[in-house]
């Protein structure tokens, strides 16, 4: 099984495609589990538009619905994402958006580079370091 | 390809073919739908294998067709050539089944299988075998949990024992090596060979140096004559670097014995992967690096005391090499830092082997000499104040081990470090104060003419507290966590605002210094006045106490240096947040267009890691923003022709000051008389540090030029190399 169909089966509503004439052109796939006990974490796992639409906002849309459905329906606190260093047109896109880079991890990609890890904090308590966060109330355990 | 296909390559023979009755099992699966057993969780379902998946499945990788035979000596340097080239891969993070496992000769020679012909047995066999031995002991470097499994170096061995050729044998086998082919008809290729398995031999002794037990303080790199391999491996390797030689092993005739087929043969746990190797200027930098870092590293057999051993060991921390790549952050060979932490404290917590100093030593000499030394409670009896200590300084120990682990750590892991110990620090601070509060009535060890107590735990904690607050600021900054000029202006901000604390804690340590320099310039006098067995007391006393003038007068020297720096330091973060205030006027310092946070939630996930910081209390937004009204107010007064020159010149006087500071800061290293190595690193950073100032003023005029300009017309980018880690230059052009 991929790691896509891992987030496809637990979070259907998490992955968003976008179609043209029939035919799937982009794609957003996410997660939401509760982290150390603390926070709500929303995460992306992957956003691919295909080559020959990109340019036309796309991407952005598919981000922006992702965001907007992983803080209306699961009450996020944070939303993370890692991307490479030098994906430059990534970083743009979701810098864009308030991601803040938090963190720097030494070749995340098991390649040269390194990636950055980004958050764009939606709750007070996204600022707050776990240790220093009442535990979760009716959290729901990650199932998986 | 069908099924049928596939199975075919798989080359089965031995298994029963359960493929009908597993289909009929799967049949009643309905298509699209996830099963799941109970026995294990989805998530690691993303890691298991797709069996007859091309990408997942090693069992179909299409087997490399071999040709081990090597005749020539050119065909015998190639080989070694490529292997030096899978040997920097495998260093640079691949795994070894990608890389040394996949040539031939290592999987024979490892798994004790025979090699033929009279070159292999002769030349190549002792190269491959003494790469075995090195691979084995950077092994055991990477497995003893100093350094991150799969982010500094894979350890996976496909359950190969690598420690199977000894180190000595081998040693001897590529000497023997080197005298066959020096036996050989003189020839281009034969010297490449005789440099390549010398290379090899001198790679083997530098794991052997956490074997070497010595004297802290009382030795030098020279003394262990053990290291001088390092000098010869860095000759060799100048010689091999040479363009002729470099083209020459390009031209070099290939032999067929790399192929992927170790990772369809052997216990593989990853999906099928291209091989990785260094071409041969690569392989060379690499080695250089190796070779010159370990170098470095053993310069902390030259450092005196305390003192300088904790500036050592800060640059070894922040030691850099520049790069072209502005994406990529190089700090010591990933084999020197496993090394160096492994070198500098072993299992029996010693600091390099030494008999006297251990973790806990050292940690009391670091604290005696910034605010301990000659304080009431190092003189005290009192046994609760003296188990009051002792639970402080064993609090004290962990954020202290955490710096000496820091140390050895990527750029990356480094601040992640920093980012830890604050933590502790913090708590300790507290603690710290509390018992100081409470002993204050028995010990009465308070300034001159005051009622301040001294506190020298807490003056320890605190100082140590706000360094670490600061080198979080300035290992964000060249980590390029602040993307922007608004996040960029942030930091700046912060960190100027910080150092100001840091200044002044600063000078209450030489205020302690100056105390009891003073305390003991006033024995004489009591001395003096002192009659009969007080006399004699007071006498014995100052005997004692006195042996410490010289440490408090270097330390009121260093005092002084770390003041200034932390000056330089906090004047160029005000300058750079001025500089960046200024194109905040185009819209440089405004939130992203689609952006969904608000700004005072990213201010506050920004400095997360001060939040739950007590003192210095982190300055909420409303401050921030109101400081940013201020600017704006007082520019609003001004005409821009007016604001622009009031600035300049606000710039300039800081600019100047900055000068004096850095010609200061010269002065005061050389007093220092620190090692070479040393006071070389600390006037390079100054240089740096002046570039900064200098480049400040630059940006400014940029800024200036541009400011007429709408946002779309002006570009700003932070170029990074060839200037300070954390002043990099904010170039401003009009597109």
């Amino acid at each position: 099984m991929s790691e896509i169909e891992f987030f496809l089966n637990n979070w259907p509503n998490l992955t968003l495609m976008a179609k043209h004439q029939g035919k799937v052109i982009g794609c957003i796939i996410s997660k939401v589990e509760p982290h150390k006990h603390a926070r709500i974490r929303g995460y992306i796992g992957m956003l691919a538009v295909d080559n020959e639409y990109r340019g036309r906002g796309i991407a952005k849309e598919l981000i922006s619905q992702s965001v907007d459905a992983m803080i209306d329906a699961y009450r996020c606190d944070e939303i993370i994402l890692e991307t490479e260093v030098v994906n430059k047109a990534a970083l743009r896109l979701y810098e864009n958006f308030g991601f803040l880079r938090v963190k720097r991890l030494f070749r995340y990609y098991l390649n040269k580079h390194d990636a950055f890890r980004l958050i764009l904090p939606v709750t007070e308590k996204s600022s707050v370091r776990s240790t220093f966060l009442p535990p979760l109330e009716d959290a729901p355990e990650s199932k998986y | 390809m069908d099924v049928g296909q596939q199975l075919s390559r798989l080359n089965i023979r031995d298994y029963e073919d359960i493929t009908s009755e597993f289909f009929a099992i799967t049949s009643a699966i309905e298509y699209g739908s996830i099963v799941k057993s109970k026995q294990f969780k989805l998530l690691e379902g993303t890691h298991a294998l797709e069996v007859l998946n091309p990408k997942l499945d090693t069992a179909l990788l299409e087997p490399g067709i071999l040709h081990p035979v090597v005749e020539t000596l050119d065909q015998a340097a190639w080989v070694m050539v490529r292997l030096l080239g899978s040997v920097c891969a495998w260093l640079e993070n691949n795994s070894l089944s990608v890389s040394v496992l996949s040539c031939y000769f290592v999987e024979q020679l490892i798994q004790r299988k025979p090699v033929t012909g009279e070159l292999v047995e002769r030349c190549v066999a002792p190269f491959v075998k003494g790469v075995i031995s090195f691979v084995s002991s950077v092994l055991k470097l990477g497995v003893a949990g100093v350094i991150y499994e799969e982010e500094d170096l894979n350890t996976q061995t496909m359950d190969l024992d690598f420690s199977v050729c000894d180190g000595e044998q081998t040693v001897l086998e590529l000497r023997n090596a080197v005298t066959w082919v020096r036996s050989q008809p003189e020839s281009r290729p034969q010297q490449l060979c005789v440099d390549l398995l010398s290379l090899v031999e001198h790679s083997l002794h530098i794991c052997e140096i956490t074997q070497v037990s010595v004297e802290l303080y009382e030795t030098s790199p020279q003394s262990v004559s053990s290291v001088s391999f390092a000098d010869s491996a860095l000759e060799t390797l100048a010689r091999l670097a040479e363009p002729e030689t470099v083209a020459f092993a390009a031209a070099l005739p290939e032999v067929a014995c790399f192929s992927a087929n170790v990772q369809k043969t052997l216990n593989n746990r990853s999906p099928p992967k291209p091989l990785a190797h260094s071409d041969f200027a690569s392989s060379l930098e690499n080695f250089t690096k190796l070779f010159t870092d370990f170098q470095f590293m053993l310069n902390v057999l030259a450092v005196r005391d305390s003192v300088e051993l904790y500036e050592f060991l800060n640059l070894f921390m922040t030691r850099r090499q520049f790069t072209t790549d502005p994406d990529e952050i190089l700090g010591n060979h990933v084999v020197v830092r496993a090394l160096m932490q492994l070198f500098l404290i072993r299992d029996d917590r010693s600091i390099l082997g030494s008999r006297r100093w251990n973790i806990s030593t050292l940690l009391m000499d670091v604290f005696s000499k910034i605010s301990f030394q000659n304080s009431r409670l190092q003189s005290s009896t009192d046994d609760e104040l003296r188990n009051g200590l002792e639970k402080m300084i064993i609090q004290i120990e962990p954020a202290f081990y955490n710096f000496l682990t820091c140390i050895s750590q990527n750029p990356s892991r480094q601040r992640q470090f920093v980012n830890k110990e604050l933590i502790i620090w913090d708590s300790i601070q507290v603690e710290a104060e509390n018992f100081e509060l409470e002993s204050h009535a028995k010990l009465h060890d308070t300034f001159a003419n005051s009622e301040l107590p001294v506190m020298p735990v807490s003056s320890f904690v605190y100082y140590l507290k706000l360094t670490k607050m600061a080198e979080l600021l300035f290992k964000s900054i060249e980590l390029c966590l602040f993307k922007d000029c608004r996040e960029l202006h942030l930091g700046y901000w912060l960190l100027a605002n910080q150092l100001d604390y840091l200044v002044q804690h600063i000078k209450r340590l030489l205020d302690i210094n100056q105390l009891r320099q003073t305390q003991l310039a006033a024995f004489s006098k009591k001395i003096k006045k002192a009659k009969g067995d007080k006399k004699a007391k007071l006498r014995e006393e100052y005997e004692i106490k006195k042996q410490s003038l010289p440490q408090l007068q270097k330390m009121e020297l260093y005092f002084n240096m770390l003041l200034t720096k932390y000056q330089i330091h906090k004047s160029l973060a005000e300058n750079r947040a001025t500089v960046l205030r200024m194109l905040g006027k185009q819209g440089f310092m405004d939130l992203p267009k689609l952006c969904k946070a608000s700004e005072e939630t990213l201010y506050n996930l920004q400095f997360k890691s001060f939040q739950s910081i007590g003192v210095p209390q982190l300055p909420s937004f409303k401050e921030y923003k109101e400081m940013m009204k201020q600017e704006k107010w007082l520019a609003s007064q001004l005409s821009p022709e007016a604001n622009a020159s009031y600035q300049k010149g606000v710039l300039k006087q800081k600019s100047d000051e900055i000068n004096a500071n850095i010609r200061r800061l010269e002065a005061l290293v050389a007093k220092m008389q620190f090692p070479q190595f040393i006071s070389e690193r600390l006037i390079q950073d100054t240089k740096l540090l002046k570039k900064a100032n200098v480049a400040c003023l630059l940006t400014f005029s940029q800024a200036l030029k541009v400011a007429d300009l709408p946002k779309s017309h002006v570009a700003v980018v932070f170029e990074k190399y060839d200037h300070h880690l954390y002043y990099p230059n904010i170039k401003v052009a009009a597109k």
